[in-house]
């Protein structure tokens, strides 16, 4: 009896053994263990990209293992997060991804889209109202008064989901009409703001402030929530009454469905002293990308608020994806 | 301060050791980059970014830009040898460059092609010099509907000046305008013909076509019993045959001036305007040609022409990048992303805020371009004697790295698929006596008309009357109506005559 009890009870805590030691051997394991993919799902050269960049060699610098950035693009983000979701759940695969992409996975693969753990935010790109210089309008006010005076004659330039978002939300907000001009991207819509061909387009700062600085643009308001410092003279879309306005251009880092939550922390720890080194600070300031790391919490808090935006947005403008 | 004072100031940057070692540097690339096919100036400029951040702005960006027009230079080397276009500007330089090498004169076409580049590409470099703000108001100036007329022209022109039956190039044109279609529709942000497949919904590459429908379809057609164009190839020339007779050099110089003008102007344009300057210099060509003929059989006006354009384009796309800070392709998107890195606005304030870098590049393109010249010419020789390799080594070799270009495109092995699937689509056009150009001339045309038009009828809120009331689209539409009306009115005719015979 006590020899046939020993003989199974000796393996069984043999295998908790080993059990508890491999546990506690993979909370000591370095993190990263060897280099990390950060896949994103932008072609090489656009701002996103940019921004990737410097935050992997930022991050590589900090932990000693390279970083690499993998350029995905396509399938409006699906390939890139495609690509993640399949990845070991091991924290040395991350996706960069952002408030449009996000977006475009949830309108098109809807509730089937990967549950991807919220590792941290980065950050987010600053936007603003930006209109031709031929409108005599100076501020919101003065705009939304002429388009009420002249209603459908104005159009809007859009870019991405995102601007389409702010474009549709202060349409919204304000009672005007305007007819939307979709654009692959700023380089397109630009000369044609420029022209009064179009009359305003929601860009990202960094977009258009030179433009404006140059006399070719007209900034009316800044989408942030309150006003920057390079832009102290600028007063928010809050200030001129459209403070429903949801600011776009969050930039936030992702991980494979099923990564440990302490793994995430951990690793949004290393993003968050990542994001203090001051030649990073510089290239974001540069770039006007408003440093706001923030937890594995507060980012699914964020993607929250986002998905639900979005999906008023979806709903109010009856945006689908291809019904099968 | 005056265009001679500009010019010194860049030359002092651009001569400067450093700077003339990173402009070699970048040329080298440039052209090795080139003549891998499918590897194209994207991929490897994108890969080469991080390593620039240590330099100065200045040498970054000059050895980028040398990356960027070296790829033209050694794209037409493939072209001419393999008929392997890596670029929608090189299709052109392949219908006669390699036409030319199939008889023996690999080398004439090569060397015209490298002279023509370095006539083309000095000029349009004074021309950036000198009125670069006057052409930045010209491409501002330029609105949808403008666009839009001019790409009907060019898709028009195609079908009427392609070689063979006109029913054949629309249909073939039209096809490649549904083929353009797939991917996601701008305004709705619908799929369309992606069949929920990810890699479709962008769309498909454009590399993938060109190597498939020409260099896939055309080692297939070598591989076929009786298929001679090995053997032809072979006895392709020593490199004193590699000189250009003087009557040669009498078709191909003006030639080379009047592509180079054309390139020049339409490279400033985004979009379709550096698409449209190689097949704008060919169908000049063609049309004030004394003997039409003989294009498509090896004219070495078809040679010299768009190689200039090409690389007149190239220089001048430069200009609304820099001075407007908007790109017009996605080489210059990148370049736009590095000079950012570097803290510089490229825009309209960056002739007066870093005119060292703005007159520095305008010069060290000058630069580059001779480096070019003396990188290339003894280069001839070794690659015409490459073609005397067995036909049953090369084939192989050339497969391995257009697969390799496809995969790099998006890191996917998608675009190696449909790399195959159009060089089946090839073959079948070789057998129908199809021209696979006009084809190309609508996958990449179609989508451009298409986005321009709506865009043109969206802000003009559904009036037609657009495309009338503007001088620069009514003059496209014009020259359209007439280039059709000049290619019908005699085919009517002769349709008549037919009937009239018959009949009687």
């Amino acid at each position: 009896m006590k020899a046939w009890f020993g003989s199974w009870l000796l393996p069984l805590l043999a295998l908790l053994g080993a059990c508890a030691s491999q546990g506690a051997a993979a909370a000591d394991k370095p993190y990263p263990a060897r280099s990390v993919r950060l896949v994103l799902p932008f072609p090489a050269g656009g701002p996103s990209d940019l921004a990737a960049r410097g935050f992997a060699r930022s991050l590589e610098r900090l932990t000693g293992q390279p970083v690499i950035v993998d350029n995905r693009p396509g399938g409006n983000g699906v390939i890139a997060a495609r690509q993640v979701a399949a990845a070991a759940p091991d924290g040395h695969t991350l996706l960069w991804a952002t408030s449009s992409t996000q977006a475009q996975l949830r309108l098109q693969a809807g509730a089937a889209a990967p549950a991807f753990v919220p590792v941290g935010s980065i950050g987010k790109f600053a936007f603003g109202m930006f209109v031709s210089p031929a409108q005599e309008a100076n501020t919101v006010a003065d705009f939304v008064a002429q388009a009420r005076a002249h209603p459908g004659r104005l159009n809007v330039a859009t870019s991405t989901l995102s601007e389409y978002k702010a474009a549709a939300q202060f349409m919204q907000a304000s009672g005007i009409r305007m007819v939307r001009v979709p654009y692959k991207g700023a380089a397109q819509a630009l000369p044609d703001l420029m022209q009064d061909r179009v009359q305003v387009n929601f860009l990202p700062l960094a977009a258009g402030l030179q433009y404006v600085r140059a006399g070719k643009l007209k900034l009316l308001a800044t989408l942030q929530a309150k006003r920057g410092d390079s832009l102290p003279d600028t007063p928010t879309m809050a200030e001129s009454g459209y403070g429903g306005l949801t600011p776009p251009g969050w930039q936030f880092l992702l991980a494979p469905p099923n990564t440990p939550r302490t793994l995430a922390s951990r690793i949004a720890a290393l993003a968050g002293q990542a994001l203090q080194e001051p030649e990073l600070r510089g290239q974001y300031a540069k770039q006007l990308l408003e440093v706001d790391s923030g937890g594995p919490d507060a980012l699914a808090e964020l993607m929250k608020n986002e998905t639900a935006a979005w999906e008023q947005f979806f709903r109010d403008y009856d945006i689908r994806p291809d019904s099968n | 301060m005056d265009l001679l004072s500009h010019l010194t100031l860049g030359f002092s940057v651009a001569l400067s050791v450093q700077n003339l070692l990173y402009c070699l540097i970048g040329a080298l690339i440039g052209t090795l980059v080139g003549v891998l096919p499918g590897l194209g100036p994207v991929a490897t400029i994108a890969l080469l970014l991080p390593l620039t951040y240590g330099l100065e702005p200045a040498s970054a960006i000059i050895m980028l830009a040398g990356i960027y027009y070296g790829a033209q230079y050694g794209g037409s080397t493939t072209s001419i040898l393999l008929k392997l276009p890596g670029e929608v500007s090189s299709v052109v330089t392949a219908l006669d460059g390699h036409e030319m090498a199939r008889r023996g004169r690999a080398g004439q076409a090569l060397r015209v092609a490298a002279l023509g580049s370095f006539l083309a590409g000095c000029s349009a470099t004074l021309l950036v010099a000198a009125v670069a703000p006057g052409l930045t108001a010209l491409a501002l100036s330029f609105a949808p509907a403008d666009h839009a007329a001019l790409i009907a022209l060019g898709l028009v022109a195609s079908v009427t000046l392609a070689r063979g039956s006109i029913a054949k190039s629309v249909a073939t044109a039209l096809m490649g305008m549904l083929f353009g279609l797939v991917g996601t529709d701008l305004t709705s942000g619908r799929e369309r013909y992606a069949f929920g497949v990810a890699e479709l919904s962008d769309g498909i590459d454009f590399v993938a076509v060109a190597m498939g429908l020409f260099g896939v379809a055309e080692i297939v057609r070598n591989l076929e019993p009786g298929g001679s164009a090995g053997v032809q190839l072979q006895d392709a020339g020593s490199p004193a045959t590699s000189r250009l007779s003087r009557e040669e050099w009498q078709l191909a110089w003006p030639a080379c001036l009047r592509g180079t003008a054309l390139g020049a102007l339409l490279g400033v344009l985004p979009g379709g305007g550096a698409v449209l300057g190689a097949f704008a210099s060919y169908m000049l060509e063609k049309k004030i040609a004394r003997a039409p003929e003989r294009f498509g059989q090896g004219a070495i006006e078809g040679v010299a022409g768009p190689e200039s354009a090409n690389n007149a384009g190239a220089q001048t796309a430069f200009i609304p990048m820099l001075t407007l800070g908007l790109p017009s392709n996605g080489v210059m998107a990148l370049m736009l992303g590095a000079l950012t890195l570097h803290g510089i606005q490229p825009g309209p304030q960056i002739m007066t805020a870093d005119p060292r870098l703005f007159w520095g590049l305008v010069a060290s393109m000058w630069v580059g371009n001779v480096f070019l010249l003396i990188l290339n010419l003894p280069l001839i020789a070794l690659w015409v004697r490459l073609l005397a390799l067995r036909y049953a080594l090369l084939y192989p070799a050339v497969l391995v790295l257009c697969a390799a270009g496809a995969y790099s495109v998006g890191n996917s092995y998608a675009t190696v698929i449909m790399m195959a699937g159009f060089g089946l689509l090839g073959y079948l056009f070789v057998r129908l006596d199809c021209e696979p150009t006009p084809f190309v001339l609508g996958f990449v045309l179609g989508p451009m008309l298409e986005e321009n038009l709506r865009r043109a009828m969206t802000l003009s809120h559904g009036d037609f009357g657009v495309f009338l009331s503007q001088p620069w689209s009514a003059t496209f539409l014009a020259l359209a109506a007439l280039m059709l009306a000049l290619t019908a009115i005699p085919a009517l005719a002769r349709a008549r005559q037919v009937a009239f015979s018959e009949g009687g």
